[in-house]
Formats: C-alpha cells, structure tokens, sequence
C-alpha cells in the first residue's frame, strides 16, 4: 500500500511539471479571447479529490507555490488560496460528497472563478488600473472558462490514477 | 570493294563539316547501342560480383548508423550555431550604434497566463550580470524594464504594463513626456506618451525615443510611433498613442543592457 502510494505521488509530481510547464512555457497552449490556462490549481484541485488532507494540502502548497513564482508579485496569494482550497475539497470528499464528474464540476465552478476574481481584486482593480472592468470581461472572463475545460480531463486522469494505483 | 570504299571516304567528308549528321549517327544509332552494352555489362558485373555476406552487411550496417549519428549531431550542431549567429547579428547593429552599451542576449523562455501586460521570463539572471532595472530591447527597440531577477533568470514588464514609466521624447519635436501602459491599449499592442504640454508640437507619424532622463534608460533608444494625439479622458492632458516597434506581445529574444554611460 505504501509503495502504491508513492508511486501515485511521483505520478502527481511529475503531472504538476507537465502543468507548470504547459502554463508557462510560450505558444505551447495557445490563447483564447485573451485568456490562458491556470492549469496548477485546477491540477491540486483534482489530486485533492482523491487524496487525503495532508497530502493535498501538500501538493496545493507546491501548485500555489508554483504558480506565484511564475506570475510577477510576491509569493503567497495562490500558495495560501490554493492550499485552502485543496483541505476544503479533500474534507468535503472524504466526508460529506460523493466523488465523481459533476460534484467536482460544482466545486471547481465555485472556487477557480473565485480564486480567479479574487485576485483581479487585489491585483487589478485596488491597484487602480484604469477600466478594470472592461479588462476583466476581455481577459478574466476567457481565463477563467479556459480554467474550467482542464477539470475534466485533469480529474479523468488522477481518477484514473488513483483507481489503478490504490489497490492491489 | 572500291565502291565500298568510295562510300565510306563520301561519308567521312560528309560528316567533318556537318555536326548535325554526326550528331544525328551518334544520338539515334550510336549512343542507344551503347547505353544497351554499357547496362548490359554492369549488370553482368553485379551478376558475377559475390553477395556480402551477412558479417559484412551488419557491420556495414552499423559504420552507417554511426556516420549517420555523427552527421545528425553536426546538423544540429549547425542549425545551432547558425540561430545563435543570426541572433548576435541581429544585436550587432545595437551594439555598433551605441557603443557605450553592455549587452546581454537573452530568450524568452516563460509568458505567464497571470500575466496581463504580455510581461515574460528570460533565462538570463544576476549570475550574467543582469540586475534589476536594466532595460530590455530589440533591434526594433525598447521592451520593456527587469523588475525581478534571479541568479539565472529574469522577469521583464513590458513598455505595455501600467507599472512603467519611461521618460520619452519625441525625436522631432523634441516633446518630452512619460511612456506608461495601458490596460484598453495593452492587447492591440500600443503604449501612452502622457505629460505632454499643451503646447507640443508632435504629429502623428512622429518618432519617440527615450530621452535619458533619469539614468534609468539611456538616451535615443527607439520605442515607437505616434499613432494618435488626443486628451487623457481622465486628467485631460494631452497624451499620445504610441505604436512600438517591436510587438512585445511575439518577442522571442532580447538584449539587456547591463551597463552604460551615464
């Protein structure tokens, strides 16, 4: 069981490289309507999914982490954000919801948009942008959907690998 | 027999002053006999020639795949060198214009998608002697400013983000003002030249290049065009719309400007 859980995390980490790499590497994802991916945290939402909450807290802390030293400012919005999120989801899905497509879906939907707007709020609109608004709908809004299609398929695959790698 | 003869001494003075005869004996009748036996005798010669046997063919096999690796590694060796060529090329015009510059050339190698104003990372850092604050341009012109740096990279905000601000003037008319972003402005690409005076002279067409004031940049470093004159709808003062020459939003390789005379 613990060798099974190791290997699932090795997997998770090489899948958070892959992640970081598609968001941040140039043309690799192409931009829609102004918006590109946030693939990290969408990518700890689906591992916290499966994961318990230390683990997930974990591996939210790296994705955030991850995420903040890509995008200019300091560290700390999504590695805080991200790591709520992932004890949030990982309690609710041990505890309280049953896990499959469309509760995920309904998360996802509730904290990647909020996440995202959140931070328009704090580093767009209170730094004191002109027309934020009109930035956010160009390119926040495109951002945020362009977020939501990787839950799917990020889900599909850590459900696929937990499935295969958590029992004999 | 001597007629005979007598033919063949006719053809011969035929054909020495007459090409075309003898060109057309030696394409139509000739050369054909000749391709025939010539084919024929090659093909008699691999015929009688021993097959390898299956040693030799392995290890022949294997000399190949090697020359062939080696080549492969040399190909990509070149196209190697060649683009590093053709990027110092392309920066060697910026260092023979301004003399004073210390360049280093870089590659974008990271474009955050929480980025808003197209700023990007570059894989150079404080080990190559970049420090925070050093412009960033092509041979088009300004980029933009490093506002964070690492030992081996970057982070550069472009003459597009808000946060900027570049003291400019206009080569002509010799308008001065300050370069800053903005967010309507950032996805087409064009920046602002705000603080102009009221009474400036710019001109649509005009060319704006930074004016050194400050340190911070050095002076005459080309940015871009006046694309349109019109008030800020916010202070009323005139500003400009500029549009750069180089489109930030593509770069793919910079010079950092380490040091120059102040």
């Amino acid at each position: 069981m613990k060798r099974l859980r190791v290997i699932r995390y090795i997997i998770f980490s090489i899948e958070i490289v892959v992640a970081y790499i598609l968001q941040t590497t140039p043309y690799l994802l192409p931009e829609v309507y102004g918006g590109k991916a946030v693939v990290l945290p969408v990518l700890a939402l689906s591992i916290s999914v499966f994961e318990p909450q230390i683990p997930s807290m974990i591996f939210g802390a790296v994705c955030g982490s991850l995420t903040d030293l890509s995008a200019a400012g300091p560290i700390g919005y999504y590695s805080v954000g991200v790591v709520i999120i992932c004890y949030i989801v990982s309690t609710l899905m041990e505890n309280y919801v049953k896990t499959n497509l469309a509760s995920v879906m309904i998360i996802a939907l509730a904290c990647i948009p909020l996440m995202l707007f959140v931070h328009f709020l704090f580093y767009y609109l209170f730094v004191g942008y002109v027309d934020a608004w009109t930035f956010f709908v160009s390119h926040y809004v495109s951002r945020i959907i362009y977020t939501l299609a990787f839950v799917p398929v990020l889900y599909g695959l850590n459900r696929r690998v937990s499935a295969v790698l958590r029992s004999e | 027999m001597l007629t005979i003869v007598c033919i063949f001494l006719a053809l011969a003075l035929i054909t020495s002053g007459n090409s075309y005869v003898k060109g057309f004996f030696t394409s139509f009748l000739l050369t054909p006999l000749q391709q025939v036996a010539a084919g024929g005798t090659t093909a008699a010669g691999d015929a009688l020639t021993p097959p390898k046997s299956l040693e030799e063919l392995t290890e022949e096999n294997k000399k190949l795949r090697e020359e062939n690796k080696r080549l492969t590694d040399e190909l990509v060796d070149y196209y190697d060198i060649k683009n590093r060529n053709e990027e110092l090329n392309r920066f060697y015009n910026i260092k023979a214009e301004n003399q004073d510059f210390t360049l280093v050339t870089a590659k974008v190698i990271g474009r955050d998608p929480l980025e808003n104003f197209y700023g990007m990372t570059l894989d150079k850092g404080s080990v190559d002697g970049v420090d925070k604050d050093d412009p960033v341009m092509t041979e088009n012109g300004l980029v933009g400013i490093v506002s964070e740096v690492s030992p081996k990279s970057c982070r550069v905000i472009t003459i597009l983000c808000p946060d900027i601000q570049v003291g400019v003037a206009d080569k002509k008319t010799d308008d001065n003002g300050v370069l800053s972003g903005r967010a309507e402005l950032s996805d087409k690409g064009y920046t602002v030249m705000n603080n102009l005076s009221e009474q400036n002279k710019a001109e649509t067409g005009d060319i704006v290049v930074t004016s050194g004031y400050g340190g911070i940049y050095p002076d005459n470093i080309k940015i871009g065009k006046i694309k349109e004159l019109s008030s800020d709808p916010y202070t009323s003062m005139p500003m400009a719309v500029i549009e750069p020459y180089e489109d930030v939003r593509t770069t793919g390789s910079v010079a950092i400007i380490t040091d120059f005379d102040k």
